[in-house]
């Protein structure tokens, strides 16, 4: 039976998060006025009627910031394990600390050679 | 602790539902999603293996296959989006040029 | 005194360091200055093919064993290297004046310093990692014309496969460091492996991983698109060099890190290697785009090289397992200048077709009737380079098929031997074909002058293809010396 004291917080949590949208639903059901009319299949856009239609095309400017954005990103992943590691007493390699220290400088120099071509390319400017 | 049998099974399930999206997607953008949830069922492997052998490596190789997939989405859409300048759609059966 | 170290220590990876430096330094003088680009590469990849000449008998491991330089690695950095200094001479004149030539360089020298850490590479994780920024770059290569329609449907079926095989691949290493408990070859080969389905999951993913980046048959269809539908300059690449990395990468993964499944990859090998060989031949049989034909007949001579992958499962005779490995990495060199020397030549017919704006497909079979009399040195260079494709004496291509078929026969495999005589034999129709339209036909455009970029490009690839044959025995012995490691 431990097992189940263990979970039960947990159970009691799913039983909440399956009753209350359903309840919900259930209640709004019983309780909202129905009727159709035309504007109730207009998109709601702040209350406001809208404009065009939704199926536009985005500026592709979002595309290239969505890339320089995802490079640097995900790139700076690699910093969090490097700078545990950097000065673990664990770690008895000779010369670690310098190695690991041209290592990062190397890895930032060659993003920054990235980010300077995308700026000089002007993947950073706004056109419209 | 979670057996490791279980997350291999989840592992594999999201592997196998990129298989599908892969062979039944029509669209480009699909296809790439697929394919990430692909690389990320390896990814869910070698964190649970690292867990499992206790040893860091797994998770350092989970780490540049992270990075890895992001390079190679970006370079993925990149040419989507030469596709699209060309045939106004990324609908691969317009794909159609080279073939036998 | 730490910097006296660390030179001392790191050394080795100069080749790799000077190529990157002049990626980048082309990435960057390209923002202003374009007209030396290309120049700057050709210095950039000659430094580096001398630097890994100089340091060829090396043996060094580095960053905890993840990297090993030894005769094998520096071997195919010697093949990647000179791929890419034969794809840069003919570029030179292809991509002379384009606004994007020093993205095209600096992506061509990343693919190259990808290719040399694949070499390079004695972990799961090193090797994943290079066999990435390799295929990452080759993918937007393929793609680069990006006028042309068929560059980017090229690229995106490249694109689209590549990224499948990588995840594929990524799933079975994944299995193996779960099987293992360790990502490091060296670990991995003195390993012994109680044979379960897991074991055989991961080796069946490893192998359609790098099959796809191999061109084996089932795993080829992206080939011929890829290579029909990107610029020729590149497609040279890919079939002479980013072939070649899936090829190491099976070496260092199947043949040195999963030695102890050698009798579970056996028959896989076997049953692959015949259906690439004859599936290529036959396909070749009917194609009217040279680039294509080209293409299958480059993934049924990946059925020839994966014989040597087959000889060594079936045998524990070390020097049939030597015979048979040096005879690959023979093969792998001879076919480095071959099949790019034949599609650098299909691509100067390509480029004077483009220049002398004749609107027609660019590598259609017709385009190349009475090509000895308008262009003469592409027509016997082609010549040359389809006979040693096909395996005539006093040709790379005859070395090479001999080393391999007679690993064959001494391992025991006499069957394989007989099915890859008879498919060398019927290769040789479809070569003849093209050989025949060139020297008999009428001319049927008339074509102003050979571009000089392309010739020197053409008649080095075709030095080395006839050196290779008429004087093989020097580069034999190489060869042969580095494939002791496998030993």
């Amino acid at each position: 039976m431990a097992l189940m004291d263990n979970y039960l917080p947990l159970l009691v949590f799913f039983a909440f998060g399956i009753l209350v949208p359903v309840g919900t639903i259930i209640f709004i059901r019983l309780i909202a006025p129905r009727g159709e009319y035309p504007r109730k299949h207009i998109p709601y856009e702040c209350g406001w009627l809208p404009i065009g239609t939704a199926k536009i095309r985005f500026n592709v400017e979002y595309y290239t910031y969505a890339i320089v954005f995802l490079i640097f990103d995900v790139e700076a992943l690699f910093l969090y394990p490097w700078a545990v590691s950097y000065k673990n007493p664990l770690i008895t390699v000779p010369n670690f600390t310098l190695i690991a220290c041209i290592e990062m400088f190397l890895f930032i120099v060659i993003l920054l050679i990235g980010y300077v071509y995308a700026w000089k390319k002007g993947a950073l400017e706004w056109i419209r | 602790m979670i057996p490791v049998m279980y997350v291999l099974a989840l592992a594999m399930t999201v592997f196998a539902i990129g298989v599908f999206g892969m062979v039944s997607a029509r669209s480009g953008i699909r296809m790439m999603m697929s394919i990430e949830l692909m690389l990320n069922s390896a990814n869910i492997n070698l964190v649970a293996f690292s867990n499992y052998h206790d040893d860091i490596s797994g998770q350092v190789f989970a780490l540049f296959s992270i990075a890895l997939a992001a390079a190679e989405a970006v370079v993925g859409f990149a040419i989507l989006l030469m596709i699209f300048r060309h045939k106004g759609a990324i609908n691969v059966d317009t794909i159609n040029i080279l073939r036998w | 005194m730490n910097i006296e170290w660390i030179l001392s220590n790191y050394g080795v990876l100069l080749p790799e360091a000077v190529l990157t430096l002049f990626a980048f330094a082309i990435i960057l003088i390209g923002l202003k200055y374009r007209s030396i680009l290309g120049y700057l590469a050709f210095v950039g990849g000659v430094v580096s093919l001398g630097l890994v000449i100089m340091n060829f008998s090396v043996n060094a491991t580095l960053l905890y064993n993840s990297l090993v330089f030894d005769p094998l690695s520096q071997f195919f950095k010697v093949v990647f290297l000179l791929v890419t200094l034969l794809t840069i001479i003919a570029s030179l004149r292809y991509y002379h004046g384009n606004a994007h030539q020093g993205e095209y360089y600096f992506l061509l020298l990343i693919a190259t310093v990808g290719m040399m850490f694949v070499a390079s590479a004695n972990d799961l994780v090193s090797l994943f990692v290079a066999f990435e920024l390799g295929s990452i770059a080759t993918y937007v290569l393929a793609a680069f014309d990006k006028e042309n329609p068929r560059s980017i449907e090229a690229g995106f079926k490249y694109f689209m496969i590549g990224a499948l095989s990588s995840a594929i691949l990524l799933l079975g290493m994944s299995l193996i460091y779960g099987i293992t408990g360790t990502t490091n070859f060296t670990a991995l080969s003195q390993m012994s492996f109680e044979m379960s389905g897991y074991t055989l999951a991961a080796l069946v993913l490893i192998i359609a991983g790098l099959g796809f980046k191999m061109a084996l048959v089932p795993f080829h269809m992206w080939a011929p698109d890829t290579y029909q539908g990107a610029p020729t300059v590149v497609s040279a690449m890919l079939a002479a060099g980013s072939k070649k990395m899936g090829f190491v990468a099976a070496f260092k993964l199947i043949v040195l890190a999963l030695i102890a499944l050698r009798t579970e990859w056996y028959m896989v090998f076997a049953v692959i290697a015949v259906i690439t060989m004859t599936y290529g031949n036959l396909v070749a049989l009917t194609q009217r785009s040279l680039k294509r034909m080209l293409a299958y007949s480059s993934i049924a001579q990946a059925g020839y090289i994966a014989m040597a992958l087959v000889v060594v499962s079936y045998t524990h005779v070390d020097s049939v397992v030597n015979l048979a490995m040096g005879g690959a990495l023979f093969y792998i060199l001879s076919h480095a200048f071959m099949k790019g020397g034949a599609f650098l030549a299909v691509g100067t017919v390509g480029y004077m077709l483009l220049r002398d704006k004749i609107k027609v497909d660019e590598d259609d079979i017709d385009n190349f009737s009475g090509l000895s009399k308008t262009a003469p040195i592409t027509a016997f260079s082609l010549t040359v380079f389809l006979f040693a494709l096909a395996g005539i004496p006093l040709t790379a291509g005859f070395v090479s098929k001999l080393l391999i078929f007679s690993a064959a026969i001494y391992g025991g495999l006499a069957w394989l031997a007989v099915i890859a005589i008879l498919n060398s034999a019927l290769s040789l129709f479809y070569y003849a074909r093209v050989v025949k339209v060139m020297y008999w036909d009428k001319p049927k455009f008339d074509l102003k002058g050979e571009p000089t970029a392309y010739v020197v490009a053409v008649l080095l690839a075709l030095l080395g293809t006839v050196l290779l044959g008429v004087y093989p025995g020097p580069f034999v012995d190489v060869a042969m010396k580095v494939a002791e490691v496998f030993l």
